[in-house]
């Protein structure tokens, strides 16, 4: 039996000539969270359509549970009955609260007053029972996403999908909302979620990942820059900052994104000496310990993360605002998007 | 000018005294608009929807047809149906010429593009995250059918009065194929056709409000269903 929930094999999904997702591998273990992150048009809502079975890709695998996807319709009902996707701006039934939490359950043949009795108790998880009668259409986007995300918990799925979950949801909410994200793994659920907020991300999942440009990341998902690839002195660089520029080893020119993987940043308190082709100083703008590890964040304009050993850290006794150098090799920075030269 | 404004006085004169003759047509111009609208509807809405939300080869031709449909004179359609009613026609044997069913078989075939091209342009309005949304809680095909009639009930309501108002109004079917038969296939619009012929157009007038008053009653309940939020 596969120890996954998720398994992506060579996926692509294209909208016409334009690639939205170039996924080579990537798999999600049963009874887990994992967080996808990345900005705004960089696939995340189409990859969690490809696995809410709402989407077909254009070319590869994908398995949940071991089982492939699209290979029989037969197949494909059945697997989506275990799945279940939470939009990013969820649509919301005309008809009451109530209503549309109970819509999966009588979708699934349980009667309407147990399914209204069931609708009622998730309402009260996700702070909504207070609107069980309101007509859905007029609740605000913070509350339609609680209403939501108890709509998709009901049915007691095995597989969750949320599309910026947090987004728009008040301060006091936000706490119970990613409280019971955390604690679907220990009730046999697997949570698949994206945000484009990286302290979220942090605090949901142990594992998190970024996605750019259509393509996933392993490395943390730090330092994502989107700018234009142009040639200065014979070489390629990206501007992301006034005075700040990356300097890049690629053929591609134009719009792009690149991503700095933290753990190849290196701090100095000195002016490097090295054939590092970037190095910026700046600032030290956040430090924050998680687990043996502490992630600095370097303010040069624009912010840039170092992922270093704790006993880096003790060693440098880093403070806050104090002058530091950070310097990366130009090889150490992905570049997705752009055209050839 | 006068002799008009004189003929509208003398029809709302003669709304008070409408004997049980005009209230058998309306009642049965009421039901065959009825019943020809409840089959389009069951056919053309389905149809409809399939066409909206489907993607096949040749989807735009098959819009093209059925928006060319739409200018079907009701006068063509009693014309055809005729040559097939009539008793050597292709549906000779039924004997259907001059009876309600008749005028029930043209009217579905005048209703029929229309709603289906309404419910054509009603389910491809529906905000595509219904469907999606439906589908990903688990609903099967007739749970998706009936959440989508629900979300874009207005435009579907839409399809099904321009339809019942395409039937109810019109009059060359109803003449062709019904034969304009007292007490037996005479509606509202064909006595309007025949008492104005007559001369009497006042009471032609008289016929005609209350053919737009039942209009509006119907309109009325529609409106009414449109606003009413799903249980």
């Amino acid at each position: 039996m596969t120890p996954y929930a998720i398994e992506i094999r060579r996926l692509t999904k294209d909208y016409g000539p334009r690639r939205v997702l170039d996924i080579d591998h990537f798999a999600v273990g049963t009874r887990s969270v994992c967080v996808v992150v990345g900005p705004n048009g960089s696939g995340k809502t189409t990859l969690l359509g490809v696995l809410a079975l709402l989407e077909p890709q254009t070319a590869g695998r994908v398995l949940l549970w071991g089982e492939p996807v699209g290979d029989s319709p037969a197949a494909d009902r059945r697997l989506r009955r275990r799945v279940v996707m939470v939009r990013e701006q969820p649509w919301m039934f005309h008809t009451t609260v109530l209503g549309n939490v109970s819509y999966g359950l009588t979708a699934r043949g349980i009667g309407r007053q147990e399914a209204r009795r069931r609708a009622a108790a998730a309402l009260e998880t996700v702070g909504m029972a207070h609107a069980a009668d309101w007509l859905a259409p007029v609740l605000s986007a913070g509350e339609a996403r609680r209403t939501a995300l108890a709509r998709a918990l009901v049915v007691e799925p095995d597989l969750v999908l949320l599309d910026e979950p947090l987004a728009d949801v008040d301060a006091q909410q936000l706490v119970n909302v990613e409280r019971i994200i955390r604690e679907l793994p220990a009730r046999g659920t697997t949570v698949l979620v994206t945000t484009h907020r990286l302290d979220a991300a942090y605090r949901l999942a142990g594992r998190c990942v970024s996605l750019v440009h259509g393509h996933l990341h392993d490395a943390l998902p730090d330092n994502h820059f989107s700018g234009t690839i142009v040639e200065a002195e014979g070489e390629p660089v990206m501007p992301i900052a006034p005075g700040c520029r990356l300097h890049l080893a690629t053929p591609l020119r134009g719009p792009a994104h690149v991503v700095i993987d933290p753990r190849t940043v290196i701090l100095s308190r000195t002016p490097p000496a090295s054939s590092a082709r970037n190095c910026f100083a700046g600032h030290v703008a956040g430090l924050a310990v998680e687990a043996d590890r502490v992630r600095v964040t370097v303010d040069v304009g624009v912010p840039i993360t170092a992922l270093i050993t704790e006993r880096s850290f003790r060693e440098m006794r880093l403070e806050l605002g104090e002058p530091i150098w950070v310097v990366f090799k130009t090889l150490s920075l992905d570049v997705y998007g752009g055209k050839p030269a | 000018m006068r002799w008009t404004l004189e003929q509208l006085a003398e029809a709302l004169r003669l709304l008070g005294s409408l004997d049980r003759e005009v209230f058998s047509a309306l009642a049965l111009s009421l039901g065959v608009a009825a019943l020809s609208t409840v089959l389009a509807t069951a056919s053309g809405v389905p149809l409809g929807i399939a066409i909206g939300l489907g993607r096949f080869r040749g989807k735009r031709i098959l819009t093209t047809v059925l928006h060319t449909l739409l200018a079907l004179p009701t006068v063509l359609i009693g014309l055809v149906l005729y040559s097939v009613l009539s008793r050597r026609g292709l549906l000779g044997e039924w004997r259907l010429l001059y009876t309600p069913a008749a005028i029930v078989m043209g009217q579905c075939v005048l209703a029929l593009p229309l709603v289906t091209a309404l419910a054509l342009a009603a389910a491809e309005g529906v905000d595509p995250r219904v469907r999606l949304t439906a589908l990903s809680l688990g609903a099967g095909r007739w749970r998706m059918a009936r959440t989508l009639l629900s979300e874009g009930r207005g435009a579907f309501l839409a399809a099904v009065v321009a339809g019942f108002g395409r039937v109810f109004g019109e009059v060359g079917i109803s003449m062709m194929l019904g034969g304009n038969i007292r007490g037996y296939t005479r509606t509202v619009t064909t006595t309007i056709a025949l008492e104005t012929a007559k001369g009497e157009v006042a009471l032609g007038i008289a016929l005609g409000l209350v053919l737009m008053t039942v209009a509006l009653t119907v309109n009325l309940l529609f409106l009414w269903l449109r606003k009413k939020p799903t249980p």
